[in-house]
């Protein structure tokens, strides 16, 4: 379950995505909203309100009000009652980025710095910036990670040998193995049990990865 | 080493030098009138302060003190008066005259390029990052924007800089829009609107790319002729949401290099590069530099990971993903691809 700290502009396309993957979620907000979905009315930086919205059972918690300092607060008490949550945060100003860093966030992000990225993108290289945004609004092109379970039939062969690339078009961009990580593997590459394959490709294709992956 | 900036060391040049005078002045009337038991005026004081202070040691009758603590009082004036001339003097004047020659050699202005720059709208936090990541991609950047507090900053950056209204016609003409190869918008939404309506006036090719703060402005600045909006609101949101379900698109819209390493770069494709004409497979791409070809765009299309049978075209686009290494052996081995 994600609980999402803030309704502004972040939170509620936090939530259309959030909605579109199927994910558990809940909103925390100090003002009523006019929507049916799971909300928790009130203070998100406070014991009270975070407990309310279940912090304890929460994978993951956005902090996404309009103010950094009362994100930090969010991530400080969130991390506070549940040590094991993933606090991403939003943030104004560059300099808050440390700061939020040091209240405990796993991730920090300021929307200058994206706006900024994607202004660039766009005028720079056009076409990689489409690219992105067929990876991001078009949803048809996804990049993610596979598993390979023990007893996999990738398990042992050579990239080449899976027939990944040939049979689905999909491609492997890097493989993470324990805390390692190969980026860009040759094709004589090979796979083991417990690998974690970072693929890139259509959505409807990386599916059938997933399955081939598991023998199926 | 610079203990002190100019302007302190000159004030206490100025501080040391008064009060010692003052303590001349003091000192030779009591000492003359208690000591030495003779009357003296004012005038004669400061003569003779002065007279000790700049080491001429020329008195008129009557005006030099002569007792043993006169004397040791003269000797103390010479001295002090020589170190803080001699020491201080010195390291006034050689930093202000430096200070000066820099003001006056440096331009108080960077000159505009004479085409091929984006004219950026706006200087704040966004295009702050935009045009250090322009200027990565080897883009140079004109700043327009009607507030002159970030020109020193722009100066010293050696980013051109035009003061006035963005949505000015003139103003966008100051900035050589018309010579430009794009105009991004960086202000507020309203801003941004008239001034893309502006710039469609001046020069109605230009590539236009503008931020929206509201995302409900987005469809306004495409139909008035943006070509690309951008919402980095809308974006934070989807992105964050992602790296709380574990996915890691989140990382190269941040312009990270995705999983630590990997970056993605566009090609296009004319006839004279080397793999026009062949397929994938031919081409020897992923075999000579490990980079891996993640989509080709023709005629605004998307083919995603082509297949090894995939046939090059000339206008291609091609959107490639490597580490830095394999894009240099990429440069290396098909340069002349680039466009």
């Amino acid at each position: 379950m994600i609980i999402v700290c803030g309704y502004g502009t972040v939170g509620k396309n936090a939530v259309t995505e959030l909605k579109e993957k199927g994910a558990r979620f809940v909103v925390v907000d100090r003002k009523e909203i006019d929507e049916d979905i799971p909300f928790v009315k009130g203070d998100a930086g406070t014991e009270e309100t975070l407990k309310k919205a279940g912090i304890g059972e929460a994978t993951a918690l956005i902090a996404c009000t309009d103010r950094d300092s009362t994100n930090a607060l969010i991530v400080l008490m969130a991390k506070t009652l549940n040590p094991k949550i993933k606090a991403l945060a939003v943030v104004k100003k560059d300099e808050s980025i440390s700061k939020l860093y040091k209240t405990g966030a796993d991730y920090v992000v300021s929307d200058a710095v994206i706006g900024g990225q994607l202004l660039a993108k766009n005028t720079a290289s056009p076409y990689v910036g489409g690219f992105i945004d067929r990876l991001t609004i078009a949803k048809n092109v996804e990049i993610t990670e596979i598993p390979i379970p023990q007893n996999s039939p990738f398990a042992g062969k050579t990239l080449r040998e899976t027939g990944i690339r040939k049979k689905t078009g999909v491609s492997v961009l890097a493989i993470r193995r324990e805390d390692d990580i190969i980026l860009s593997p040759r094709r004589d590459t090979e796979i083991k049990g417990g690998d974690r394959l970072v693929v890139i490709g259509e959505t409807d294709r990386i599916r059938e990865v997933f399955n081939m992956a598991r023998g199926l | 080493m610079r203990l002190w900036n100019v302007k302190t060391r000159i004030r206490a040049l100025g501080l040391s030098l008064m009060t010692l005078f003052l303590t001349g002045v003091v000192g030779f009337v009591l000492i003359k009138t208690y000591v030495e038991g003779e009357h003296v005026t004012f005038v004669e004081a400061m003569y003779w302060t002065i007279i000790t202070l700049t080491t001429l040691g020329y008195y008129p009758p009557g005006v030099g003190l002569t007792s043993d603590i006169g004397m040791a009082f003269t000797i103390l004036i010479v001295g002090s008066g020589v170190i803080i001339i001699f020491v201080g003097v010195p390291s006034v004047v050689a930093p202000w005259f430096e200070e000066r020659l820099q003001r006056a050699t440096k331009a108080r202005k960077t000159p505009l390029p004479e085409g091929g720059h984006i004219v950026v709208v706006g200087y704040n936090p966004t295009s702050r990052y935009a045009i250090e990541e322009l200027r990565h991609h080897g883009f140079a950047s004109v700043v327009v924007d009607e507030d002159r507090e970030h020109e020193q900053e722009l100066l010293e950056k050696g980013v051109p800089f035009v003061w006035g209204d963005p949505t000015d016609e003139e103003t966008l003409k100051k900035a050589r829009l018309d010579t430009s190869l794009g105009l991004m918008l960086t202000g507020q939404d309203d801003v941004n609107i008239f001034a893309a309506i502006t710039a469609r006036k001046v020069n109605p090719e230009v590539h236009i790319v503008s931020i929206a703060r509201d995302p409900e402005k987005e469809k306004l600045l495409y139909k008035i002729g943006v070509n690309k909006v951008v919402s980095p609101g809308s974006f934070v949101g989807r992105m964050l949401a992602n790296r709380a379900l574990g996915r890691y698109e989140a990382d190269i819209i941040e312009g990270k290099k995705l999983l630590g390493g990997l970056e993605m770069r566009q090609y296009t494709l004319t006839p004279r590069s080397g793999i026009t004409g062949k397929t994938l497979a031919e081409s020897g791409i992923g075999e000579k530099t490990g980079i891996l070809v993640i989509g080709v765009w023709r005629e605004g299309e998307l083919t995603v990971t082509p297949q090894p049978d995939f046939v090059f075209k000339e206008g291609d686009i091609v959107v490639i993903m490597g580490t830095s290494a394999q894009m240099l052996a990429f440069e290396n081995t098909f340069g002349g691809i680039a466009g």
